[in-house]
């Protein structure tokens, strides 16, 4: 039962383009349901998905507890060579990750492919510095 | 799971699935109060992360509680007032710091007291107590109207 009514809640899909995971969260991210979230985050990134692009599009709220489960696992993918980037907020949640700074922590864009591109430069750059 | 009174009441149960409830109680009484969108959404987090403590650490995630969050609006004065038993709660003993200000000092990333951090940003007002058993909190935020 709790389980179907956190489906309910929130839900997040998970696809792959151009070696970029893309989360589609879904609904509302709050302490209940970011208990599920943080799960499938840590089943990611310890199966070494470390370029990760969150489409917040039908997203509808996020916590302190949702944005936790980004900050718990951003300084490990950052490491590894990846990011976790922010891409198709919402008005609300754009201001709120405005309001509370995280746009000077994280790399928020407009739209997923300028997010998946995003990461095709830090490898282009990646591989001069390596030339050099 | 909860009950609504007439005096804009609402009790909920210590348990995380009820913060649905309290969002779409306090969601609808702000907008009703005149509050935008953004301004709506604020309250709402604010009293989300309020409950959210209270049921992980007065409540240690046991639904065994009752959480009481009263709304008074008065002017242009919106307040919402939520009481819980459960162990009691000394914010002074928190420090407060924008998740920004943690990464420039120390160049990484940190989750935690981001929720008070919210709690204290986003309202004009905020003040613990703690009377008998219960730890009361009151959050107050001032409807900014065009026409005052």
């Amino acid at each position: 039962m709790a389980k179907r009514e956190r489906e309910k809640n929130f839900d997040v899909k998970i696809e792959e383009k151009n070696s970029v995971k893309i989360l589609n969260l879904k609904g509302y991210l709050d302490a209940y349901t970011s208990l599920e979230f943080e799960e499938v985050m840590k089943k990611l990134v310890e199966g070494g998905s470390y370029k990760l692009v969150v489409n917040m599009k039908n997203l509808s709220y996020i916590s302190s507890a949702g944005f936790g489960v980004f900050m718990a696992f951003v300084d490990e993918v950052r490491k590894n060579g990846g990011d976790i980037k922010f891409c198709c907020l919402s008005e609300k949640i754009d201001e709120i990750f405005e309001l509370l700074g995280f746009k000077h922590i994280f790399n928020v864009l407009n739209s997923e492919s300028e997010a998946i591109k995003s990461f095709e430069k830090v490898r282009v750059k990646n591989v001069k510095r390596r030339k050099k | 799971m909860s009950r609504e009174g007439r005096n804009n009441k609402i009790v909920i149960v210590s348990d995380l699935r009820n913060l649905k409830i309290v969002r779409e109680f306090v969601s609808r009484e702000a907008r009703k109060f005149g509050f935008d969108e953004i301004e709506t959404e604020k309250i709402v987090l604010v009293v989300d992360e309020v409950c959210t403590n209270s049921i992980k650490h007065s409540y240690g995630n046991k639904p065994t509680g009752e959480i009481t969050i009263e709304l008074k609006a008065q002017k242009d004065k919106f307040t919402v007032i939520v009481s819980y038993d459960g162990l009691p709660f000394d914010p002074k003993k928190i420090k407060v710091e924008s998740p920004v200000q943690k990464y420039s000092k120390t160049g990484r990333i940190k989750r935690g007291k981001l929720g008070m951090f919210i709690i204290y940003q986003f309202m004009d007002r905020v003040k613990y107590t703690r009377r008998g058993n219960k730890n009361i909190v009151i959050l107050t935020k001032f409807l900014k109207r065009d026409d005052v």
